[in-house]
């Protein structure tokens, strides 16, 4: 009896560990994708001929979107992984860790980061992908801005 | 909350403005759309727009609708009425050859 109580806390111990092996892997590889998507986009908006926005934009919002991943699996959250959802902000941004939306809560309880996330939600989402934008390019400046310094604030707050 | 009860409160905040007409609709349960129309943004860029809709409104984004996301859509009353682009930059002829990433990437 006792032998088989102890192989269950041990297979249970292991399991933990294996999960959490994984949780941590995860959570790396969308650290690395993240930074992976921002050097694309700074490399497409200094472009030398002829700044290529769109990509810059498609970029930003990819990093943005791989670093809340990032930041929800290190808390132990699992964000949207699948269809339109899965590159949806909001939806990311909305994950439910226990009872608390962990970076919803943190975008509307920190004031100089709302300007941020509202101009990245408000100017384009994954479905514009297909769309002419037509926004002037000190819009693009901006929003490279918005998206550089909101990645930023995550990655201080809570990747690092 | 309901669209209405959210319309009075932006509009409350808003009163430095102009505001013309104010439409709010609730989407995915936290995600609150806001469609402002206002000729104050005449001449303004539209991220432009964005920031100072998002610097008037942050009290109740911050209180009130604290469990809420905001998108702002802000509409002078030409874009709104016969989609006419009223931002103060518009891209030149050459800006139309981004057209989209899919053009770009072949997705």
């Amino acid at each position: 009896m006792v032998f088989y109580t102890l192989r269950n806390q041990l297979i249970v111990v292991f399991y933990f560990f294996m999960k959490n092996e994984k949780r941590i892997a995860i959570y790396e590889v969308h650290k690395i994708k993240a930074i992976e998507h921002f050097l694309m986009a700074e490399k497409a908006i200094n472009h030398e001929v002829n700044p290529l926005y769109e990509q810059m934009v498609m970029n930003c919002h990819m990093g943005v979107e791989m670093i809340m991943k990032a930041a929800i699996y290190k808390f132990g959250g699992i964000p949207p992984t699948h269809g339109p959802e899965g590159h949806n902000l909001l939806k990311i941004a909305s994950t439910k860790i226990g009872k608390r939306k962990l970076l919803l809560d943190a975008i509307n309880s920190t004031g100089f980061i709302q300007p941020l996330w509202h101009k990245i939600v408000s100017a384009w989402n994954i479905n514009k992908r297909y769309e002419f934008m037509g926004l002037s390019p000190l819009d693009y400046d901006d929003l490279y801005e918005a998206y550089e310094r909101f990645y930023r604030w995550i990655v201080a707050k809570f990747v690092d | 909350m309901d669209s209405s009860k959210i319309c009075r409160l932006v509009k409350d905040q808003l009163q430095s403005m102009e505001v013309t007409e104010i439409f709010a609709s609730i989407e995915d349960e936290d995600c609150i759309r806001l469609e402002i129309v206002s000729n104050y943004f005449q001449g303004m860029r539209i991220i432009k727009r964005i920031e100072l809709l998002s610097k008037l409104l942050q009290k109740i984004a911050m209180n009130e609708l604290k469990d809420y996301h905001l998108i702002f859509n802000p509409l002078t009353i030409n874009e709104k009425s016969s989609n006419v682009d009223e931002t103060a930059n518009r891209l030149s002829t050459d800006g139309k050859q981004l057209n989209g990433i899919a053009a770009q990437t072949n997705l």
